[in-house]
């Protein structure tokens, strides 16, 4: 009897524990996977990259981290991974055989392999051979409304991915991924 | 005794598949269509992000509409080139964070649209492109011809910032103001074209929502 009426406890304590998990608004796994399917999708089948042919001027690419004016908080790694899976999605071979376009790793990292900050010293223009002449930058921006009492929340994402020509300052292709996330009951965010 | 303990023992039973079954249905997290309004926005007192949405849909596509009668950027041949102004928020409870959003989201809508690409050239904030052209190391020898613009110089080389023609150059501003009675907000949003030049308005686009908190 003893053993059942405990038994009765813990279920009605694990039922009402369970109930008060926090919700979140947050990004999802998901929503960045499909986020830099779609962007990646979206980069090979613009106009800057269908008017390109062997014949063009190449293009030599560089990506930029997530700058990041949400809500969401995302670790570095996030902010760089993000930007690098849309890149990763790219046909790397035939884009330049193809499309005259060329990736190559931020600067920053090229520093950094190459060692240490006295060489940079020493040597300020280095990384200047690669030839970046686009850059592809995102921006993350968020609308965040509360429910009452802090009960419930909703995130509105607008997530911008553009490549920006750094000798015009204009975007050769801007695309933005939108959705939105909500919470309701005991929300942690 | 016994017999009450078995009653509590059957109460809590009850009681915690009952919680299992229904009462974790209380709390959700999921994602939800743009265009959903969801309770937490309904009982938030700021603007509704739909009414955002509308608004970055309705600039946009006005904009597009008015470009062949827009003086200074319908009767020159080339491009007129905009840069994204400043945001006047005069509402005492929305974010400038919100209605950035709108600007990018009006802006993003018109470089997407081909029937801007032979009006309109939008450029990217002087300073984000000089931060990264110094970080990718980028030095641009600029052509003898177009060797206008601003040098700038970091520590392994130089770049030049392409300088752009007044008299082709607008600002694509935003005001927002908020009116507040009790529960109610009347919102006043307005986009616009500025010229460089003169600093004409040349074009405007404005809504006016009221919202009502429904609690």
């Amino acid at each position: 009897m003893k053993c059942w009426s405990t038994l009765a406890i813990v279920l009605f304590l694990l039922s009402a524990l369970g109930c008060q998990t926090p919700q979140t608004s947050r990004i999802a796994v998901d929503d960045y996977v499909e986020m830099t399917a779609a962007m990646a999708q979206s980069l090979r089948q613009s106009d800057a990259f269908t008017r390109r042919s062997p014949a063009s001027e190449p293009w030599v690419v560089s990506f930029d981290k997530v700058l990041n004016l949400s809500s969401e908080i995302m670790t570095q790694g996030e902010q760089w991974g993000v930007v690098a899976m849309v890149r990763g999605a790219q046909p790397i071979n035939s884009l330049w055989n193809d499309k005259r376009v060329a990736f190559v790793i931020p600067a920053q990292y090229a520093i950094d392999q190459r060692g240490t900050l006295d060489a940079e010293r020493a040597d300020k223009g280095f990384g200047s051979e690669r030839g970046v002449t686009h850059t592809v930058t995102s921006t993350f921006r968020s609308v965040t409304r509360v429910g009452e009492g802090g009960n419930g929340r909703t995130d509105v994402y607008a997530c911008e991915f553009q490549m920006l020509d750094l000798n015009t300052n204009e975007p050769v292709w801007l695309d933005t991924f939108e959705f939105k996330r909500t919470a309701t009951g005991s929300v942690r965010d | 005794m016994k017999t009450m303990t078995s009653r509590w023992m059957m109460m809590l039973m009850t009681a915690a598949l009952l919680l299992g079954a229904v009462g974790c249905k209380g709390t959700d997290s999921r994602r939800v269509p743009v265009g959903e309004t969801t309770r937490p926005e309904l009982d938030d007192k700021r603007q509704l992000p739909v009414s955002l949405a509308e608004f970055q849909e309705g600039a946009a596509n006005d904009i597009l509409q008015a470009l062949p009668t827009v003086r200074g950027i319908s009767d020159t041949p080339e491009r007129a080139t905009i840069l994204i102004g400043d945001i006047n928020n005069k509402t005492s409870s929305v974010s400038t964070n919100d209605y950035e959003y709108v600007v990018s989201g009006v802006r993003s809508r018109l470089i997407r649209a081909q029937a801007s690409r032979d009006k309109l050239k939008f450029v990217e904030a002087r300073r984000r492109v000089e931060n990264i052209a110094s970080k990718e190391r980028v030095a641009t020898a600029p052509a003898p011809v177009a060797a206008k613009g601003e040098e700038i110089a970091w520590g392994g080389g130089s770049y030049y910032v392409p300088d752009y023609d007044a008299n082709s150059t607008y600002g694509l501003f935003m005001d927002v103001y908020e009116i507040r009675r009790g529960k109610t907000g009347l919102y006043y949003m307005e986009a616009q074209l500025v010229s460089f030049a003169t600093n004409e308005i040349v074009y405007s686009y404005r809504t006016e929502t009221k919202q009502v908190i429904d609690r």
